[in-house]
Formats: C-alpha cells, sequence, structure tokens
C-alpha cells in the first residue's frame, strides 16, 4: 500500500513538473543505454523481531552491482543485479523460546544472505539532471545457516523468490555518471517461517505473533552509482 | 533416599528404631586438615573373566564403539567435495572435469586460507560424496580430492571411571553439551540439600551413648575422636572456594557432615571434579556447592543432635538456599502423606527467586506406590521438577514411583536390571566407605567409632540419584542463558528423549534428559 502511495506521489509530481519532457524522456539518449550499476543498501528486515533476537540488529548493509538497460528515449529501463552483506556471514547466536521469552545461549550462529534481482520500470525526465524512477520485479534470495557444534541436519539452506517494488530519484552528476538514491521493497517468502525462531513467531508459537516474520525481504534504502547515459 | 542394599537399609533402620542411648552433647570440631584415605571402589561382585561384570563392561565397550566414540567411521558431509586441481589446469578444464563426475557440480569461489577449491554438488542429485570425490580423483585436471567430513572438539573427561562405570553420563548426551559449554555451570551455585556433604576435614571428639537393637546392646564409647575429611573429588585444592554457605539445620550450626554419605554421592553426580584423572566425572563439574543438611540419619541421632528431618526445617532449608544465593536446588529427598504447604510456599518462593528446583519423584513403587508430597507439589509449578529414575537398559527402575506428578526421568539405576549386576547397575560416584561409617551394623563385640575420612566409589540407586541429573542439567541451562527456571522446565521437557508409552507417561513423565539438545535451541530458520 505505501508502495503505491509512493508511487501515485512520484507520478503526480511528474506530471506536474514538465508533462512534455516527462513523455518524451531524453531525445538525446542512445536507443539502447547500458548502464552499469554498482550500489550500497541497507535493508530494514522485515522479519525484524527474529532478526533482532538472533542478530541483534534489524537491518544490515548490502554491496551490490547490476546491469541497467534503459531504451525507449530512455524512458523504461531493465536491471538485474546481485547483492551481498558488506560483512559476510552475519553472525549472530541461537536461542532458547519459552512463553514469550527469547533466552540468548550464546552459541555463535552465521547466516549468509545473497539476493539477486531483476527489475523494469519508468524512468521520469523531470529535467535532464533529476529523474525520478519507479518499477517492479522479482527477489530471489539464497539463505543459509550454520551454527557451531550443530550436525549437518541442524543447519539451513533455503532459497525464496518474491515480488520486488522500487522508486527512487537519479540525479546526473556527470554525463556518464549518475547518482541514485532510492528504495526498494520485497518480499521473500519460503525461507522464514517454517521453523527456528521465525517459525514461530509465524505459527504463533510464541503468543505475541508478528506479521512479517516469515518474509526475508523488507525495506532497502539504496545509494547508487549509475555509469552510462 | 538412598537403596544401597536392602539388607543395609533394613538394618540402619532397624538400629534407629531400637536405640535407646542417651543423646549425648554438642560434638566438638576441629578443623586438622586431615586428608582423606580413598580405597578405591566398592564392590559388590567379582570382575573375574566371564563373570556377569566382566560381560556387562564389554557390552558398554562395545556400544561405546557403535555409537562412534571408539573411532566408527563417520559419515561424508552431504552437497560438497574438496578438489585440488593440477596448477596447470584451465579454467575451462577444471569446469568440465567437475561436470564429467557430476551435472550439478560447480566449482565454489576459493574460500581464504585455502589451497584447494570446494566443488558445490546438488545433495539430491548425487547424495553419495565420497563416490563422487573417487570419481573426480581419476580426472586428469585433478591432483587429489576427498569428500569432507564434520570436525567437533571432542571433550571426553580422563576421569577412568567415566569411562568404565558412569554409563549414566552418556545417557544424557553429555559430551557435546560439554563441548558447547566448556565451564560446566561455573557461574551457578547448587544447592544441595540432603544429608549434608564430605567438604571439610577436622575431628569430632565426643561421647558416644551405648544402645541396644534387639538383643544386642552396644557399649558406650567415651572420648571418642571421630574423624572426617572432605571428599577429594568434590573440592581439592584450587576449587576449594566451589562450597557457598553451607548450613547444617540438624546440627544448627555451619558444619554440615555428612554422616549418612547420601548427600556427598549426591554432590558427586551434580558436580564431581571432572577430567582430573582421578575417579568418576559430575555433570556440571563447575558448579559451586551449597551443603545444606535437613536429613538426620543414626549418628545424628546417637550424637544427640537437637533437630530431626521435618516439613519445618525443609522449608526453612529451601528458603536459606535461595536467600544465600543458589540458582539450582537438588532435593533428594521426600515424604509421603498430607501435603504441606509449608513446603509447597518454600517451592514457590524459590521458583519465583530465579531457583530452578529438582526433586526426587520417590522410591516407593513396589512398596504401594505413595504420592511423595515434595513431587506433586513440583508438579504444580512450572520451574520444579520431579524426576523419576531409569536403569541402565532406559527402562522404568523397579522402585521409581509412578504417577501423574513425574515430569521427567534420568538414570537413577536399579540393582535388578537385566543383564547387569552389582555395580554397574548403580550410579557410582565418591562418598564415604560405609563399612568405615555404619559400624552399628557390626556385631558389639566389632563395634568402634565410625571413620568418616575413608572415601570409596560407591554404587547407590534410587530417584535420589535420577534428580542430581537434573539439577546438573538445570545448572549447565541456566549458564547457559536460559535463566527463568519455567524456561528450564519447559527446555527439559520438550527436549527429552519420549521412553514408555508415546508422549508424557506416569512412568518417565516426558521422557530422558537430553542436555546438549536442551542447551542447543533454534536459529532463525531452522
Amino acid at each position: 500500500m505505501r508502495t503505491a502511495t509512493l508511487a501515485i506521489l512520484l507520478l503526480s509530481c511528474s506530471a506536474a513538473a514538465s508533462a512534455q519532457s516527462v513523455l518524451e524522456g531524453d531525445t538525446n539518449a542512445p536507443p539502447v543505454a547500458v548502464r552499469p550499476y554498482f550500489e550500497l543498501s541497507r535493508q530494514q528486515f522485515s522479519a525484524d523481531h527474529t532478526f533482532e533476537n538472533v542478530f541483534g540488529e534489524t537491518s544490515a548493509p548490502f554491496w551490490g552491482a547490476g546491469l541497467q538497460v534503459a531504451f525507449w528515449n530512455a524512458r523504461l529501463y531493465a536491471e538485474a543485479g546481485l547483492s551481498r552483506l558488506t560483512s559476510s556471514p552475519l553472525v549472530g547466536e541461537r536461542v532458547f523460546v519459552s512463553g514469550n521469552s527469547v533466552y540468548k545461549l550464546g552459541i555463535p550462529l552465521r547466516s549468509t544472505i545473497k539476493p539477486w534481482k531483476v527489475a523494469g520500470g519508468y524512468r521520469f525526465h523531470l529535467s535532464r539532471l533529476v529523474i525520478p524512477y519507479a518499477g517492479a520485479g522479482l527477489a530471489s534470495y539464497s539463505y543459509s545457516e550454520e551454527s557451531d557444534f550443530a550436525a549437518p541436519e541442524e543447519n539451513f539452506e533455503g532459497d525464496g523468490t518474491g515480488a520486488l517494488y522500487q522508486f527512487g530519484v537519479e540525479v546526473r552528476a556527470h554525463r556518464w555518471v549518475g547518482i541514485t538514491v532510492g528504495a526498494e521493497r520485497t518480499r521473500v517468502t519460503g525461507i522464514l517461517g517454517n521453523g527456528g525462531l521465525s517459525g514461530l513467531y509465524t505459527t504463533g508459537g510464541l503468543d505475541e505473533g508478528q506479521k512479517g516474520e516469515d518474509d526475508l525481504g523488507g525495506w532497502a534504502f539504496q545509494f547508487r552509482v549509475v555509469v552510462g547515459r | 533416599m538412598l537403596r544401597r542394599t536392602p539388607i543395609v537399609v533394613a538394618l540402619i533402620a532397624a538400629a534407629a528404631i531400637a536405640t535407646h542411648a542417651q543423646r549425648g552433647g554438642r560434638f566438638n570440631v576441629q578443623d586438622v586438615g586431615l586428608t582423606p584415605l580413598n580405597v578405591g571402589e566398592v564392590m559388590d561382585t567379582s570382575r573375574a573373566p566371564g563373570s556377569p561384570v566382566s560381560r556387562a563392561t564389554a557390552v558398554v565397550k562395545a556400544a561405546l564403539r557403535d555409537d562412534g566414540r571408539l573411532g566408527a567411521a563417520q559419515s561424508a558431509v552431504p552437497g560438497r567435495v574438496i578438489v585440488r586441481f593440477r596448477a596447470n589446469a584451465t579454467p575451462a578444464a577444471r569446469g568440465a572435469a567437475i561436470r564429467a563426475v557430476s551435472q550439478s557440480g560447480a566449482i565454489a569461489p576459493r574460500p581464504s586460507f585455502a589451497d584447494f577449491d570446494l566443488i558445490r554438488i546438488d545433495a539430491g542429485d548425487d547424495p553419495e560424496v565420497v563416490a563422487v570425490a573417487l570419481k573426480t580423483q581419476h580426472a586428469d585436471v585433478v591432483e587429489n580430492a576427498q569428500a569432507t567430513y564434520r570436525w567437533k572438539t571432542m571433550f571426553r573427561p580422563n576421569d577412568p571411571l567415566y569411562a568404565t562405570r558412569q554409563w549414566n553420563l552418556p545417557y544424557l548426551n553429555l559430551e557435546p553439551a560439554w563441548d558447547i559449554q566448556p565451564r560446566a555451570g561455573s557461574d551457578i551455585t547448587v544447592a544441595v540439600i540432603d544429608s549434608g556433604m564430605a567438604f571439610e576435614s577436622g575431628n569430632i571428639t565426643t561421647n558416644i551413648p551405648g544402645f541396644t537393637v534387639g538383643t544386642l546392646v552396644y557399649p558406650p564409647l567415651n572420648n571418642v575422636l571421630i574423624p572426617f575429611a572432605a571428599a577429594d573429588q568434590l573440592v581439592n585444592g584450587s576449587n576449594a572456594n566451589r562450597i557457598v554457605s553451607p548450613r547444617d539445620f540438624i546440627w544448627d550450626d555451619d558444619h554440615p557432615v555428612d554422616f549418612e554419605g547420601h548427600g556427598t554421592h549426591v554432590a558427586g553426580t551434580i558436580g564431581q571434579i571432572t577430567n582430573d584423572n582421578s575417579g568418576p566425572a559430575g555433570v556440571a563439574f563447575n558448579v559451586k556447592l551449597m551443603p545444606i543438611k535437613v536429613i538426620d540419619g543414626v549418628w545424628d541421632f546417637l550424637l544427640g543432635s537437637p533437630n530431626f528431618a521435618t516439613d519445618d526445617l525443609v522449608a526453612r532449608a529451601i528458603r536459606y538456599a535461595v536467600d544465600r544465593g543458589a540458582r539450582v536446588l537438588n532435593m533428594s529427598i521426600g515424604r509421603s502423606g498430607p501435603p504441606s504447604f509449608i513446603i509447597e510456599d518454600a517451592i514457590r518462593y524459590a521458583v519465583g527467586r530465579g531457583a530452578f528446583v529438582a526433586v526426587a519423584a520417590g522410591n516407593e513403587y513396589l512398596d504401594g506406590n505413595p504420592v511423595s508430597v515434595l513431587a506433586e507439589i513440583c508438579s504444580r509449578i512450572n520451574g520444579a521438577v520431579s524426576v523419576a529414575a531409569i536403569d541402565r537398559n532406559k527402562q522404568h527402575a523397579s522402585y521409581s514411583t509412578a504417577g501423574s506428578y513425574v515430569e521427567i526421568a534420568a538414570p537413577g539405576g536399579d540393582g535388578s536390571t537385566p543383564g547387569f549386576t552389582g555395580i554397574d547397575s548403580f550410579i557410582i560416584q565418591q562418598t564415604y566407605d560405609f563399612h568405615a561409617t555404619d559400624t552399628f551394623l557390626l556385631p558389639p563385640s566389632q563395634y568402634r567409632p565410625p571413620r568418616f575420612d575413608v572415601l570409596a566409589y560407591v554404587g547407590y540407586a534410587g530417584t535420589s540419584m535420577a534428580t542430581p541429573h537434573v539439577a546438573g542439567a538445570a545448572a549447565i541451562l541456566m549458564q547457559q542463558g536460559i535463566t527463568s527456571p519455567a524456561a528450564i522446565e519447559d527446555a527439559l521437557k520438550r527436549t527429552a528423549v519420549d521412553l514408555g508409552t508415546p508422549g508424557r507417561d506416569n512412568f518417565f513423565g516426558y521422557g530422558l534428559v537430553n542436555v546438549r539438545n536442551a542447551m542447543f535451541g533454534i536459529g532463525a530458520a531452522k
């Protein structure tokens, strides 16, 4: 809902600003612009109770890279990218849950999160320098969890795919360089929520069941450097 | 309490009942730092070749081999193979060699500090990683390949009796628990509310009045010196400070000398000094111990103790333990009969102050199976558990009281265990050699003052012996971070190995305690 509202706001802004340029795009842009990008982001996990209790934090920084292709006067874009935790693995500890209390056990647990994404969307050419964008796509996460003293079957590896929505603003800093500030919402199920602490939150094993604890995604706030026109 | 042998118990009871002695005064304690004598194991049966004990020992060794601790093969970790490629092999050739062996094989990015590569394979497609490794080894571009195997720390106490006699501790899955927590409860104080504890050395100079047992007349012993010594497997040298706030409610002093040996044995199961190349091991071998005496024995009676074990004493002892900082209370004691509100209040007080309570379910299954008051109370309080006993075959110990109030089970031993006899069917720990202490069982002509400085490794059986396994487990869990008594009970029950009828039953409760699983918890996703 919030994503849709923001998208509508962006569309309204762009319409009010310059209907002509928005509709025409960048008439000087090449028919197909290939634009690699590098990205730093911080994801605020939807499963914040799980992450808070196991890892001691509800968000984590990622770095990533990908390739964006802009076409139709740079009005449309499609992109694919990978990202990784900047400090991988994420280190936490195993917990024991009784009633509504979570007890931290001090047994190290290491997790890796490896997202890859494909998305596409529209770029609103408000001006030559400021280009908001909004899009949607798919995100796929690979997740692993390994604990000290665990037998192999007590560790976990899993994959999940879900929807992705993104929006932001690209500021052209140079003819060949753009700086993007944006946000991205992913919802990736199938990894969390079936076991462990996230499973307890999801299935009501904890009295205070929490929404979103089956979602490895969340809101990510991104800073990108885009190379290309 | 203890089930040493029915005959011994009967004789003690007879002696106590038949005594008409005039009580003596308070005895004089002199701390002269005696060194205990250790006479080793007290054996009930021969260990000659072909004897039942020898056969049982062979069975134990075979069982240890079977579970991998004596070198049985381990299985390979699925989904990965280690490969060292030849230096001149191109990336394309490396990839082709792997795919030729496993369609799903892919070379993972080389990890740091590795002079080899990890090949990830789909465990579903290629479950036999050893076979994949062998095939990979034959590729031209491969110098060597192997499957990967799980490593772990391997703490196995070097106490000789752990290997030969203590069948009970492995039943709790303790070795992996000790790997996780090598400190084994070092920050936790466990109160042993029992018959006292052999934790200090000294002499008692006193007069022992005469008494009669049936037609036998035992003469008074005047101005006799009774030596007592600390159990060197409970306290010695560097860890002498593990004893916290000792208290004797029978004699109203701070010297809870154990005239029964029961409390010392129980304390050993909880916290026997471990990995010292001597004697047996304990469950939470680094805990602090708080000896609290509430049980009087024959010698307390003969020496004229001012108090004897009653509800009021036990209730006060529980509150004392908690107020002095005990986080786990072991109560291998009990009684049947009417309920006691002061005991229930005291248990609720203990749990409310953050102390976990483990109590014996009772030993009277064959004697009408009466309800143990303390066990029944604890079954209604989250944070206090009643403990049933199992024998070496993981069956219900013949004496262990059964009922709806039984919550969990632990090894208690049983002299009538099929396939095992004598000491091999009991729980062994260091305590007094009762040949030196129970001189009132001798004929009057051989009657002499007792000695409480002769220690031995003695086998006992009973829910008294099962309970300290749970108390030790609780200390480990508390040290690991499960700080609430109710949560400890929850962890013990949820991870217990179900025995008997599926689900909770009246003989085993939720099943046999599994310390490692209780302390391992869960992750984010699994």
